[in-house]
């Protein structure tokens, strides 16, 4: 082999030309490649799968992560809205009541999360209520100005 | 190829990806396999260290957040031969930077995306690791001239149709010696050298 100016450009001119080269091997010639190798086919396709299923895995999981990272970011932007609220458990209460009755559908959907108005927990009539406030359902009343 | 991207019923969802890996033969897992330490090789040439399982990764990472989508017209063996060559090839190419598909079946050339393994690292490390296999390679074919010649033709990027004139010999001649060459490089430095 004659004398290279750019060795690493002609070893990878080489080296392309082999992985060019694997499109046009027929399967049997892959087949028989491997078997010169001393390779067990079966067991080296498993491994690849393997792989690949790994790599989908990974992609769901950061998927996953990316969404519960804007849920949380959503949550907290709720949390942190400035909000009119009435200060005492008992008139927040009374403040969702008369918004799921100007809004009937509100009514189905919290029955639905909460099982019953009259069961949910202070801290859920409150939560309710950011959220009504937050997608723009609560208006705000005379009384909490 | 055509720049005008298809109907997105026509690009494989997250499901049928996995799917598809699911039905893939034998042979094509083992193709695929081959393939991706073929390409990681030329990477690892310019001192971009990174192995086959790494390439197969990143062109089903690519092909799953839509920046290599996968037209289910096309055999994803095909599809993520195709990835990976595309993966690798970008170093080389002008300016060492990464050309990226965004759209189906065309490289669209961004130029100038950085490489998703750092920098290329020719230093003289890479030249002297350079030399090193092309003398593994010239010391394994010593006593093969045919594919000696065949080593030379393909180091001055010459294709298989211009060593086939070069050298006067048929294309079943080229791939007799190709496959000399492919089952040589494989025993003198495996498949995950």
């Amino acid at each position: 082999m004659s004398e290279m100016k750019d060795l690493p450009d002609r070893l990878r001119a080489v080296m392309e030309a082999l992985a060019e080269h694997e499109d046009s091997l027929s399967d049997d010639e892959v087949l028989s490649d491997v078997a010169a190798a001393g390779v067990d086919a079966q067991a080296e396709a498993e491994r690849v799968r393997n792989v690949l299923l790994g790599a989908v895995r990974k992609h769901k999981r950061s998927r996953l992560d990316r969404a519960e990272e804007e849920h949380r970011h959503e949550v907290a932007q709720i949390a942190a809205a400035a909000v009119r609220l009435p200060t005492t458990p008992m008139a927040r209460r009374a403040r969702l009541q008369r918004a799921v009755e100007r809004a009937p559908r509100l009514r189905e959907s919290l029955t639905l999360q909460f099982r019953g108005l009259e069961s949910i927990s202070d801290e859920d009539v409150e939560s309710a209520l950011r959220q009504l406030q937050h997608l723009g359902l609560l208006d705000d009343e005379p009384d909490e100005r | 190829m055509t720049s005008k991207n298809p109907p997105a019923d026509d690009i494989a969802t997250e499901a049928e990806v996995e799917a598809a890996i699911r039905s893939l033969s034998t042979v094509e897992l083992v193709r695929l396999g081959r393939s991706g330490e073929r390409w990681a090789a030329c990477l690892r040439v310019r001192g971009l260290g990174m192995d086959g399982d790494d390439l197969l990764q990143l062109a089903i990472e690519r092909t799953l957040n839509g920046k290599r989508k996968w037209p289910k017209k096309v055999k994803l063996v095909t599809h993520l031969m195709q990835t990976m060559s595309s993966i690798a090839s970008h170093p080389r190419k002008k300016h060492d930077a990464v050309r990226v598909s965004d759209d189906v079946g065309r490289d669209a050339d961004l130029s100038r995306v950085p490489s998703p393994f750092g920098p290329p690292n020719p230093g003289p490390e890479v030249d002297a690791a350079a030399r090193e296999q092309l003398d593994r390679l010239e010391d394994r074919f010593a006593s093969d001239d045919e594919v000696g010649l065949v080593i030379e033709e393909l180091s001055n990027q010459k294709t298989g149709p211009e060593i086939q004139r070069d050298l006067g010999i048929s294309q079943r001649e080229f791939e007799t010696i190709m496959t000399r060459l492919r089952r040589g490089v494989d025993r003198k430095f495996g498949w995950r050298p």
